[in-house]
């Protein structure tokens, strides 16, 4: 019997591995270009959000609104650590870091560059971020600071350590700067125009009662603006000061738009609390009754990591195992029938058994060989695709021994996988009605192998006995170093029982004639 | 040797009603002739071809092949026989060589054994120039051979034949032809599904006419001309309005 069984897969092995079909669409495809494709594009979009991030908006106010709005912004930059720091900074060396500027006055210097004139922002900006690298490019030993200084060959240690951590200041600086408030350039509100109303436009309620409400929303639709903003002060000296940003959600730098003048009028809310309290000599507690202590969290950055994304693993290897299994299953069943070989083989001395085993054990091959080389062409593209920082955040660490208990859950899936999708295709007439049959199936395997990416869904018992519901459940949490044995016992067991089914159904069907002659 | 008595296959249709492909079918297959099993489409010939190779199980009735019976030793029925169909397919991928020692494993030969009879297959039918090249590459004619090789690679003492020469061109019906009078002089049971007149004048020793699942004529060709005229069609014809035997 076994030796039939060998003949058949190798017989089988050497057909398929000389389909260029098989290899390139259900093999290569699917496992190589499509993690290299996934954090290509995760990559993309993470380089299009700092982009934008970095992108300058335009935004519409009168200048009595861009005053009021930009003293905001600076006094919420000076109550921030970073203008704390730089206000402290009273040497040249940030003098000469920013430019042959005149001023030394920090406090008037960096706002003024920031909130004035986008432009010059721009530059300062640009400026300072090559002569960092520049530093950094030179900066070696004591030298560092001396070079940094403008070549003074006789720079302190002092100067050393202060250029160096001015250096990191502006690096932060540029950083706080481009995620937050900077890189908005202002324009009168008149240049936006009169606008006139499109058929099918309708204006919301908020611009219907305003006076300029049709030019603010054609010039927001038509892109020219980014946003119209208008900062209402409140009666007195401490009255509620409210900003307005008319804006589009659903225009992208509108959105960043609306995000920087939130986070400028909330952190402007949060300096001016704290000033007064300073002035009132209110003890710190009064502004902060509770403070949530951080850093007790006992599990590791590398558990949390895949605590989150550990899900995403288990679906994917059980997707690329069904996919690896699904064109080679319709070529060895329905393929077969089609091309009038099955029963050239049927009439050989192997009984159905060992053909139908012969050929389930060359499909569930395929389908373990696409979950391996999906998974590993997934953690390559990861290690190379995603940017550094990302990288360091997550910092995913999986053992050998952790891999291979959650690698071993993939093989009774495989097996059932391959199968089931036997046992249909030798169902169909033909190539295309087997297609037709197994198209629907990645749908339905989908939902219970995306259980793992259902947060708080935690297994148990029963649903260590729901095949691929357990697998997706168990190896998020044997990857992320809680395994516990009594499921995985369980869900072995279970898989291995849903396999054998699978298998035996698959041996059924090959000795049914009415399904082996079935057309 | 293959004697069939009274072999029956019924089936339900959609509507869960009998169809009787065929019904008490009974004749017996000499080794050293050749038998015909002739009869139009959809009479019953593959469904009674599908019994004896043990691809179908009868409904009723009794198929003996070489002497094993296809119900009680099928793996045995399988190993003596060698089957041939116009249609058959050929593992494109595969060269002939490897479909002759994929078979010719599956039959329990040895790798020396394959080889051997590899070598003289391909001397007999002159398959050496395309031996191996992949079997997708191969021209109608070169399939045929590769077909008749594979179904002797194991020396099988019956050869059954699904109309082996449907749709083929002249010279290969011809080079079939061949093989079928070659493996009658080699004494094998040779059991001829057709219903090409010519084919059946020339090469069988008795025949049985089938139609509508149900034997209506047993005999030999002269038998069958002197019931029903001079002329083998117009007799074939005459013998479908016989009573079945």
């Amino acid at each position: 019997m076994l030796r039939n069984i060998w003949t058949i897969y190798r017989k089988e092995l050497i057909d398929t591995l000389r389909d260029r079909k098989t290899l390139i669409f259900m093999l290569l495809l699917p496992t190589v270009l499509a993690p290299a494709l996934m954090f290509g594009l995760s990559n993309f979009a993470i380089s299009f959000v700092k982009k934008q991030a970095t992108q300058e908006v335009i935004i519409a106010a009168s200048a009595e609104a861009r005053d009021r709005y930009v003293a905001l912004a600076h006094r919420q930059f000076l109550e921030s650590s970073l203008g704390k720091t730089l206000k402290m900074s009273r040497t040249g060396v940030v003098s000469y870091l920013i430019g042959k500027s005149a001023s030394n006055d920090l406090e008037e210097q960096v706002p003024a560059a920031i909130f004035g004139d986008a432009v010059a922002y721009r530059d300062w900006t640009t400026g300072l971020a090559r002569r960092m690298e520049d530093m950094a490019r030179e900066g070696k030993g004591s030298d560092f600071g001396g070079k940094a200084l403008g070549g003074a060959a006789n720079a302190s240690p002092a100067d050393t350590e202060l250029a160096k951590s001015m250096a990191q200041g502006v690096a932060d600086f540029y950083t706080v700067s481009l995620r937050g408030v900077g890189l908005v350039r202002f324009v009168g509100e008149e240049e936006i125009g009169d606008g006139v109303l499109q058929e099918g436009d309708v204006l919301p309620e908020s611009l219907v009662v305003h006076e300029r409400g049709t030019a603010i929303y054609t010039a927001l639709k038509a892109r020219r603006i980014h946003g119209y903003l208008e900062v209402v002060p409140g009666g007195g000296s401490e009255a509620t000061t409210t900003i307005r940003l008319f804006h589009d959600e659903t225009i992208p730098l509108s959105r960043e738009a609306s995000s920087r003048v939130e986070k400028v009028g909330r952190l402007a809310g949060e300096a001016i609390v704290a000033e007064r309290a300073r002035e009132r000599k209110l003890p710190a507690g009064f502004l902060e009754p509770v403070r949530m202590e951080r850093g007790t969290n006992i599990a590791s950055q590398s558990q949390v990591a895949l605590s989150a994304l550990g899900g995403m693993i288990p679906y994917l290897v059980l997707t690329f195992a069904f996919l690896g299994g699904l064109y080679p299953a319709i070529d060895l069943g329905a393929g077969e029938k089609e091309r009038n070989t099955l029963e050239t083989l049927l009439l050989s001395p192997a009984t159905r058994t060992e053909i139908a085993l012969g050929k389930f054990l060359l499909i569930f091959t395929t389908s373990m060989s696409a979950a391996l080389l999906g998974i590993a062409s997934m953690a390559v593209s990861f290690l190379h695709l995603m940017p550094d920082f990302v990288l360091e955040r997550l910092d995913i660490r999986i053992d050998i021994y952790t891999a291979l208990c959650a690698g071993a859950l993939a093989i009774p899936p495989a097996a059932a996988f391959a199968g089931l999708l036997l046992a249909i295709s030798i169902y169909a007439r033909t190539f295309k009605e087997a297609q037709s049959y197994l198209s629907p199936l990645p749908i339905v395997m989908v939902l219970p192998a995306s259980a793992g990416l259902i947060p708080g869904l935690e297994i148990n018992a029963g649903l260590a006995m729901v095949p691929l519901v357990n697998v997706s459940l168990l190896s998020r949490d044997v990857l992320k170093g809680d395994l516990h044995w009594g499921y995985y016992s369980l869900t072995v067991l279970s898989c291995l029982l849903f396999a054998a089914a699978c298998v035996a159904l698959c041996v059924f069907m090959f000795k049914r004639e009415s399904v082996v002659f079935r057309g | 040797m293959i004697e069939v008595r009274e072999l029956s296959k019924t089936y339900r249709d959609r509507r869960k009603a009998l169809l009787h492909a065929v019904e008490g079918a009974s004749f017996r297959c000499e080794p050293g002739r050749v038998f015909g099993l002739i009869g139009p489409n959809g009479a019953g010939k593959t469904t009674a071809l599908r019994i004896i190779s043990t691809a179908l199980r009868p409904t009723s009735g009794h198929a003996v092949v070489a002497g094993f019976d296809t119900q009680r030793e099928p793996a045995r029925v399988r190993a003596s026989i060698g089957f041939l169909t116009a249609n058959v397919g050929l593992y494109g991928r595969l060269t002939p060589r490897e479909v002759l020692r994929f078979f010719g494993e599956l039959h329990g030969m040895s790798r020396p054994d394959i080889a051997s009879r590899t070598s003289e297959l391909s001397r007999a039918f002159q398959m050496d120039d395309f031996l191996d090249r992949a079997c997708d590459k191969l021209s109608l004619g070169m399939r045929q051979k590769t077909n008749i090789a594979r179904s002797l690679i194991h020396s099988p003492p019956v050869i059954i034949l699904d109309e082996p020469t449907a749709g083929l061109d002249v010279l290969t019906s011809r080079g079939i032809v061949e093989f079928i009078r070659e493996s009658r002089a080699e004494g094998k049971t040779v059991l001829l599904s057709t219903h090409i007149m010519s084919e059946v004048e020339r090469l069988c020793d008795g025949l049985a006419i089938i139609h509508e699942g149900r034997i209506r004529f047993r005999g030999t060709v002269e038998e069958l001309k002197q019931r029903h005229g001079a002329d083998l069609e117009d007799a074939f014809v005459g013998a479908l309005g016989d009573e079945p035997c």
